[in-house]
């Protein structure tokens, strides 16, 4: 049974934790980077530190901070797995540049990404995710694509598609279908356990596929006859293909082709029955059509619950497992007594001590130890959504985000997610990692002193020299230096400069921070 | 790696010690440890084409024009647009050991690879050869993805990713400073150097402090990676990162000679490389199957031929031949349809693996399909087809693999045993 399922039928323990909170600056700055991407300033530490009270108030703001919706993309897309290097189709198939490549991918990847973050901050119930009219494309996808986007607009709006498709939320998005495609072997079965997986946390593809002892399978009739009939088949094919049958709308006929690919097409939302032999189906649920499976997932209990196991994931940074079970089923209800507002489930989750642990108290068993992650790595677009909020400093090339694709960019040495062949953000430094951090330090901190983001006048010896270093150590890492911290950094600056002089010295102090373990941890 | 005093330090007050003490406590010393070349297939290839001969069965649609052939006790599809793999199996049968019916026991993808290099379908697990890397003696490069996949849990950090388009080495050399709208110089080797040992005082101090968990695992994982940085640096031009096409598709023989190149300078155990086939298509053939899977296996025997020929003439760290340390493991993540359908090939749940080389007991083919082109089970000891033996699943080809590397497979493989049969 998974944990969601149990969650259905929940009663709650409390058990003694051995988890120790994080300080109340560095609990801030996980916070800060969890729910709006940058550090905090040094004005928001100084309140946590003077009262830890503050740190409430303080997170409530950031949940509302403009910026949450753009990190709730990075965040989702960690579990969506949209934000992908390639697609079917590339720019020149729409009459676009070359270099508008990585623009095409990361708009049609974050369109579904954009929708439910736009749901979140507009503090709409998450089943508006299901069952919106709308979604959210900006003027790249508005030239490409059916949308009623605006002439002339820029950025994310909210706009309809005019062709025709259901009003239902992402399952209507091109960026969710692109992604998840399928093919005339796989008849959208492999799209059902997508739908299934993201929003109910029923993974149908765990379940073991196994042809053997089956007796007439190399006949092609033979495994059309199986799925209806051999149990072990059944207890699957059941539940996929009424779902795979509500999806035929996104059928294409023709393969790489901007018009099939980039419209619905209603009137192949039939084929379901024509190809699979089941009318569709949520569950035992009969549905009309893709027009009532938005509704149908959205009553189904099994969706907050999934909602809360998935944040919970997402901001605890490792899997949820059967021993969070009480945890989880509570955020579960809160979520539920909140009418489903994902800014507060992601409030409780920031109060769960599983996400305010900075370490364990003594005699703490080494498995827990082994999977609780009490310092995280920064997810590489994370930090550069920090890095740019600090200096101003983007490491773009081409039109291409660097650490926000493979290909040519560094996010899968970075430790990110490219939704393939990379699936979850990288906890532990490796030595990819550890090259990819001095380059982008050594570019960030390049930029930071040559646009004067850092004070770089003093030499060391003079107060404002010490100053700016406990400026950058607090607004860093969110620590205030101690004495063998400022003597490490008055030697190294004194070494370069006496190499290469003051604005060097600067630089490689800064890059030297921006890789240190504080700034990449959290 | 880890240095013996931090280690010990370490496991004396780290909870999270059964993270790192495994490691810390084999011997440092090079020796002739096995190392492990994977080439993996990507798409799913045809058995029928080469491994699974399936001649005179009805319902299978073999290869036109195909034909049975023998050599060196390999039983393999000839064709004659494919004459790679009759010369492959014909000089290096030998040496290579097929595996046939081996059931991943998923129809999609992204399911199918993760579990034949893991043996589980969800949750998190470090694949063969990662695990073989990390639990291998320490090294600075413990397993090179020069392309593909590398699916890990608790030994991430052994992981070195080239990049799909060679990035690693653009990052090394400092290019990437370059590649960027608002550029910085190289810096000077003597202030970078500063740097680092700012850094590394920085980690240290840290290191004293952490707690343990994962606020310790990081920094100590990072001295490491910046130690092991260090030694990949100073090999300089012997390991030569950069990927190198061949028409239009990524060269696999040069992938090889990189593995070798790192193989024998001892900085990897384990390196992966992904075949996409005949330019860059993949081997996921929907549609023009028997062109396409043609085309891809002939250019993948040449390749193998080419590198294992490469192999011959290399020496390893040990002093010995590499070509007595290296298993070549070529794979891909399902199998396909017996039936063509309007060209193409679906998914199909049971596949083949070919290990070729270092402790591999040659020129033998372990399991087969029946004549509904299901896998008939074995005994695992004697790779002899039994009734109530064991189906293949990959499970048995990871603890095969992890008993190749002297691991033992027990905890690791949810209970599938080796294939003894393939070990020599």
């Amino acid at each position: 049974m998974t944990l969601v399922a149990l969650l259905a039928c929940a009663t709650s323990t409390e058990p003694v934790d051995p988890r120790v909170e994080l300080d109340a600056p560095r609990l801030l700055r996980r916070m800060s980077l969890d729910l709006r991407g940058v550090l905090p300033t040094e004005s928001e530490l100084d309140q946590v530190e003077a009262d830890p009270t503050q740190l409430a108030t303080l997170r409530d703001g950031f949940l509302e901070d403009p910026r949450l919706e753009e990190r709730l993309v990075l965040l989702l897309a960690e579990r969506w797995l949209t934000r992908v290097d390639d697609f079917e189709l590339g720019p020149t198939d729409f009459h676009l540049d070359t270099d508008q490549e990585f623009a095409l991918e990361k708009a049609v990847g974050e369109e579904p990404l954009r929708l439910m973050a736009r749901v979140a901050v507009e503090d709409r119930p998450w089943t508006d995710t299901l069952t919106d009219e709308t979604t959210v494309a900006n003027e790249l996808l508005g030239s490409i694509w059916p949308l009623d986007y605006p002439e002339g607009g820029t950025g994310w709006q909210a706009v309809r598609y005019t062709d025709g498709r259901p009003a239902v939320g992402v399952l209507a998005t091109n960026g969710f279908w692109w992604r998840y495609v399928t093919n005339t072997s796989n008849m959208n079965r492999g799209r059902a356990a997508a739908v299934a997986r993201l929003l109910v946390c029923q993974d149908i593809l765990a379940r073991p596929v196994s042809l053997e002892g089956a007796s007439t399978l190399v006949d092609g009739l033979g495994i059309e006859e199986a799925i209806r009939t051999t149990p072990a088949c059944v207890a699957c094919h059941a539940s996929v293909d009424p779902l795979a049958s509500t999806l035929f709308g996104w059928w294409t006929v023709i393969s790489y082709n901007p018009e099939e690919l980039g419209n619905y097409h209603p009137e192949r939302e039939m084929l379901g029955f024509d190809y699979l032999g089941v009318a569709p189906a949520w569950y035992g649920r009969p549905l009309g059509g893709l027009v009532d499976l938005g509704v149908a997932i959205a009553e189904d209990g099994r969706f907050p619950a999934c909602a809360a196991e998935t944040a919970a994931e997402l901001l605890w940074r490792r899997p949820v497992t059967d021993a969070d079970f009480d945890r989880v089923d509570g955020l579960r209800r809160d979520f539920l007594s909140s009418d489903l507002r994902y800014k507060q489930l992601l409030r409780a989750v920031t109060e769960t001590p599983e996400y305010r642990v900075g370490s364990f108290v003594e005699g703490t068993a080494d498995a827990q130890l082994d999977d609780e992650v009490t310092r995280r790595l920064l997810p590489p677009e994370v930090m550069a959504m920090a890095v740019e909020d600090l200096f101003g400093f983007r490491w773009s090339w081409g039109g291409y985000g660097q650490l926000e694709n493979g290909d040519p960019g560094y996010r899968t040495l970075l430790g990110g997610v490219d939704g393939y062949e990379t699936t979850r953000a990288q906890q532990d430094p490796g030595v990819t990692w550890a090259v990819g951090m001095e380059r982008y330090a050594q570019l960030a901190a390049t930029y930071a002193v040559a646009q004067g983001a850092v004070e770089v006048g003093a030499a060391v010896g003079e107060p404002a020299w010490e100053d700016e270093v406990r400026r950058l150590h607090w607004r860093l890492y969110a620590e205030r230096p101690d004495d063998a911290a400022l003597a490490r950094a008055s030697d190294f600056w004194v070494a370069v400069e006496a190499r290469a002089g003051a604005e060097e010295a600067w630089t490689r102090l800064l890059s030297g921070m921006l890789r240190d373990a504080r700034f990449v941890g959290y | 790696m880890l240095s013996r005093r931090r280690l010990l330090a370490a496991a004396s007050s780290l909870g999270a010690g059964g993270l790192l003490l495994p490691r810390a406590l084999r011997a440092a010393a090079p020796s002739g440890e096995r190392k492990f070349l994977f080439v993996y297939c990507y798409g799913g290839w045809d058995t029928l084409q080469v491994f699974t001969p399936m001649f005179g069965v009805a319902g299978v649609d073999v290869p036109e024009g195909a034909e049975l052939a023998e050599a060196n006790g390999i039983p393999f599809v000839d064709h004659p647009n494919r004459p790679s793999v009759r010369t492959f199996f014909e000089t290096w049968g030998h040496r290579a050991c097929v595996i046939n019916g081996m059931e991943v026991r998923s129809v999609t993808h992204e399911r199918c690879r993760r579990l034949l290099f893991t043996g589980v379908g969800d949750g998190d697990a470090d694949d063969w050869a990662v695990t073989a890397a990390a639990l291998g003696e320490p090294r600075s490069v413990p397993h090179l993805v020069l392309s593909g996949p590398a699916f890990t849990s608790k030994h991430a950090a052994s992981v070195v990713r080239i990049g799909e388009s060679g990035q690693l080495p653009d990052l090394l050399d400092g290019t990437a400073l370059s590649l960027a709208d608002h550029p910085a110089g190289i810096p000077d080797a003597e202030l970078a150097a500063l740097e680092d040992a700012y850094l590394r005082a920085g980690l240290e101090a840290a290191r004293a402090d952490a707690p343990p968990g994962s606020p310790r695992r990081l920094v100590e994982l990072y001295l490491d990676a910046l130690d092991n940085l260090e030694r990949l640096r100073a090999s300089g031009e012997d390991v030569d990162l950069d990927p190198i096409s061949s028409g239009c598709r990524r060269d696999l023989a040069e992938d090889a000679k990189v593995a070798f190149n790192a193989f024998e300078l001892g900085l990897s155990r384990t390196a992966l490389a992904k075949d996409l086939g005949w330019c860059s298509t993949s081997w996921d053939t929907h549609s023009d199957n028997e062109d396409m899977q043609g085309r891809n296996f002939e250019e993948l025997f040449g390749y193998l031929g080419t590198a294992l020929a490469d192999l011959e003439t290399r020496g390893s760290a040990s002093g010995g031949r590499l070509a007595d340390e290296v298993t070549v493991v070529v794979l891909s993540e399902m199998g396909r349809h017996p039936q063509l359908t309007g060209g193409g090939r679906g998914h199909w749940t049971y596949t083949s693996a070919l290990l070729i080389g270092a402790g591999v007991r040659g020129g033998q083919v372990i399991g087969a399909m029946d004549d509904n082109f299901q896998g008939r089970p074995v005994d695992l000891g004697t790779g002899q087809l039994v009734d109530g033996g064991t189906s293949l699943l990959p499970g048995h080809l990871g603890a095969t693999l992890l008993e190749l590397a002297g691991i033992d497979p027990t905890d690791l493989t949810g209970g599938a045993e080796p294939i003894r049969a393939a070990i020599s």
